[in-house]
């Protein structure tokens, strides 16, 4: 009797959630608010995807892809000056240090235009699309910062592509990890496609737009 | 993939596998069952995106007076009592010698005289205001509790200081590209996700929204087919494979896939889009300002004799007063239709300030499905035209209207509503016009058009004050298919002896257990339209939705 009854509130209580369809979208755009916290997941907290704020990305990628003058303003115009798409406050500490790769310059300003912005944001569609427009622009329009990052790899002279370059790429990003080998194989798939220099630049690419990186 | 094991999981686990499921105890299988019921219910309420409902939220800085537009002082006609104030006027009177405050019948109530016109339909042709009433919601009588506009304008999303606010709600539930947009001088915005908002001005806002889906070399990176393949071979490679792979990194890549979408979309030219856009709203807002025929309102002159009576809308004492006897109708200026009246080719057209920038990305930005919570806040009429002692002097009328007195500020503010009202119902033919699911986009869209306060009227006709005791919201949307007023005003508030009248005091409601409306009624108001959770949970609704309706809960407003 108690297994019956158990079973009887089980499924009552486990029923499909009801859902009407939804209406199309112009785009076709993922339904994150269901990728966000699926079922199987079941997990409320996982809902608020907090990734780096502008401050984490911007150093990141100055760290990464040096700070000539057009990389500056590639990384100034689409992650430093977006702090309502990225969160991040205006850092006492970082106006304050003037080391080469320091912000100063660039949050000059930061106090009077956007102190009511947020601190942290969670992911959305527009913080990925200055986040693809960064990478894009320092790995594919700027020969400066795409070398400035080569060398920090120690493949700028490489004649091919080797797991230990790829790897070497991949840790710009993932400095802690190890490329996966079926993800280092696919380049190799295109060797005769594509130079070893076009190679390590889609690798890297790949790396820089992949979304690993971005949660602290 | 790494799954924490915390409790919920545990007991959910345990659940789905038979034997444990038997291990239980009743009552902690009737536990773990309601809980899961429970959490099943809170995810579908949350997630369930059919219900999505667009929020447009068109603020007017400065708190105008409302009584001439949305703010209907006799609801039910010559049965409500108005304590008289100079300043509640809305028309002349038969013989047009006296301003009056007079009304028209439409559905079932009494609106502002202001209604029975016709508004530009941006085409050259006109169309009747009163339609945009069969889709209008107008709460009156709102006790803000404290006087400021700042304070006042941010209370209209976030009634609670700090909480979440509703145009954040909103976005929360978005699973548009740019869940929010709130232009540079905009109302307070705070996500209880997390979600940004988009932040634009109001030039070139399209550009500079969807810049960052433009490469300078065009969109789709402008490479060949195989690098594209490269690189989605990769991503989609690292994204299965690494550690770090979860539900965070999930909802990323779906962002970035949505991104990369809008990259390859052709936006075509957008600063072209923005400005035809801007166009004709820009249109639309020149002609109806520059329309004078509306029977006891317009078609009279609104000559200045000098004095409190007529003094222009400003707020501070050194603005200009008009000359004696100038026309008030000529200050509109429209220069291509200047044959009539108006001044030098060297003026400006009047306009108001913001409204067709925020109107175009209204339009462009719901109608692409782009995003659902979009919110700006418009100023005053713009380069109107004065005579100041013989010459034509540029001013722009201030809403924030102290020194306004009677004849001006029924003259302008009239002439701002009108214009709005044909910018909204122009939005709304368009809306309606797009099929969204079983209906049209209008169904699934709000316009909340709200301000800092309402105005107390001043008793010698010189000017109106903050009105913070009295003030009033509204909203359009295509969820009604007739009008509804909602709450209780003061039909002759006595409480501040230079201001007093019928303009609108908040009064006592059956509906809320004898007490005044607040802002949290309408937060909870706009909530259950919106479909989203009030931030003000404690204070009542006054309206719902059932089927994809307004249900009205209030009682028929009445004046107390």
């Amino acid at each position: 009797m108690y297994k019956l009854l158990s079973l009887l509130i089980v499924l009552i209580s486990c029923s499909p959630s009801e859902y009407v369809e939804e209406t199309s979208s112009a785009l076709e755009f993922e339904d994150n608010s269901r990728r966000i916290a699926s079922k199987e997941d079941f997990s409320f907290a996982h809902r608020v995807v907090r990734s780096g704020d502008r401050v984490f990305i911007a150093n990141k990628l100055l760290n990464i892809f040096g700070t000539s003058q057009l990389a500056s303003s590639y990384i100034f115009d689409n992650i430093v000056s977006q702090q309502g798409v990225f969160g991040g406050g205006c850092d006492l500490y970082d106006r304050t240090y003037q080391g080469k790769d320091s912000l100063l310059n660039a949050w000059e300003g930061c106090f009077s235009a956007q102190e009511n912005s947020p601190q942290i944001v969670s992911s959305n569609t527009l913080k990925e699309g200055y986040r693809i427009r960064a990478c894009e622009l320092l790995i594919t329009h700027n020969e400066v910062s795409f070398d400035h990052a080569m060398t920090k790899a120690q493949v700028i002279n490489a004649d091919h592509i080797t797991v230990d370059g790829l790897n070497r790429v991949y840790q710009l990003f993932y400095p802690t990890q190890a490329l996966p080998d079926e993800t280092a194989k696919i380049f190799f798939d295109y060797q005769e496609e594509f130079s070893t220099r076009e190679l390590y630049r889609y690798s890297m690419l790949s790396f820089c737009l992949s979304e690993g990186w971005i949660i602290p | 993939m790494n799954k924490k094991i915390d409790r919920r999981n545990f007991l959910r686990n345990g659940l789905f596998s038979g034997g444990a499921l038997f291990a239980l105890s009743p009552a902690e299988v009737f536990f773990t069952g309601l809980v899961q019921g429970l959490f099943d219910k809170a995810y579908a309420d949350e997630t369930n995106a059919s219900d999505m409902v667009n929020y447009l939220v068109l603020g007017m800085a400065g708190g105008p007076s409302r009584w001439y537009f949305d703010l209907p002082l006799m609801p039910n006609g010559s049965s409500d009592e108005l304590g008289e104030n100079p300043m509640l006027v809305t028309a002349y009177n038969d013989k047009r010698s006296q301003l009056i405050y007079r009304t028209m019948s439409y559905g079932d109530y009494h609106y502002p005289h202001l209604w029975s016109g016709q508004v530009s339909d941006g085409k050259g042709g006109l169309r009747p205001l009163s339609s945009l009433l069969n889709h209008s919601i107008m709460f009156r009588g709102i006790n803000l509790q404290s006087d400021g506009h700042g304070i006042n304008r941010n209370k209209q999303v976030m009634p609670i200081p700090g909480s979440s606010s509703l145009n954040g709600l909103v976005a929360d539930k978005s699973k548009k590209a740019i869940p929010s947009v709130v232009f540079d001088n905009g109302m307070n915005y705070k996500s209880g996700k997390g979600i940004g908002a988009a932040r634009i001005s109001y030039s070139n806002s399209l550009n500079e929204l969807l810049s960052p889906f433009l490469m300078p070399t065009g969109n789709s990176f402008g490479r060949r087919d195989t690098v594209n393949e490269l690189i989605e071979k990769a991503l989609n490679s690292l994204s299965s494979q690494a550690e770090y792979s979860s539900t965070k990194t999930k909802a990323i890549f779906n962002d970035r896939k949505n991104a990369k979408r809008l990259f390859e979309k052709e936006f075509g030219n957008l600063a072209d889009t923005f400005s035809g856009l801007r166009k004709k709203y820009e249109e639309i807002i020149s002609e109806t300002l520059y329309i004078n025929e509306l029977t006891y309102l317009f078609d009279n002159s609104f000559s200045s004799d000098g004095g409190d009576l007529s003094s222009v809308m400003r707020s501070s004492t050194d603005a200009p007063s008009p000359d004696r006897r100038f026309d008030f109708r000529e200050s509109i200026i429209r220069n291509n239709k200047r044959s009539g009246r108006g001044g030098p080719a060297s003026l400006a057209n009047t306009s108001i300030s913001n409204l067709s920038s925020l109107m175009a990305v209204y339009e462009y930005l719901i109608t692409q499905e782009l995003s659902s919570s979009i919110t700006g806040v418009i100023g005053g009429i713009i380069h109107a035209n004065i005579k100041v002692n013989s010459i034509y002097r540029s001013i722009n009328p201030n809403n924030d209207a102290h020194r306004s007195g009677q004849k001006a500020a029924l003259f302008y503010f009239s002439k701002y509503y009108q214009a709005i009202g044909a910018c909204i119902l122009e939005l709304t033919e368009v809306l309606k016009s797009k099929t969204s699911g079983n209906g049209s986009l209008f169904d699934k869209t709000v316009i909340h058009l709200c301000s800092e306060f309402n105005r107390s009227p001043r008793n010698n006709g010189s000017g109106a004050d903050h009105g913070w005791r009295g003030s009033s919201t509204s909203l359009f949307t295509g969820m009604t298919n007739k009008g509804h007023v909602i709450g209780n005003i003061q039909a002759n508030y006595t409480g501040d002896s230079n201001r007093r009248g019928g303009w609108g005091v908040a009064a006592h409601s059956d509906d809320l257990s004898g007490r005044e409306m607040i802002i949290g009624n309408i937060a909870s108001s706009l909530s259950a339209v919106l479909g989203i959770k009030s931030p003000t949970e404690n204070d009542a609704p006054l309206i719902g939705v059932k089927n994809g309706k307004i249900i009205n809960y209030a009682s028929r407003p009445k004046n107390v």
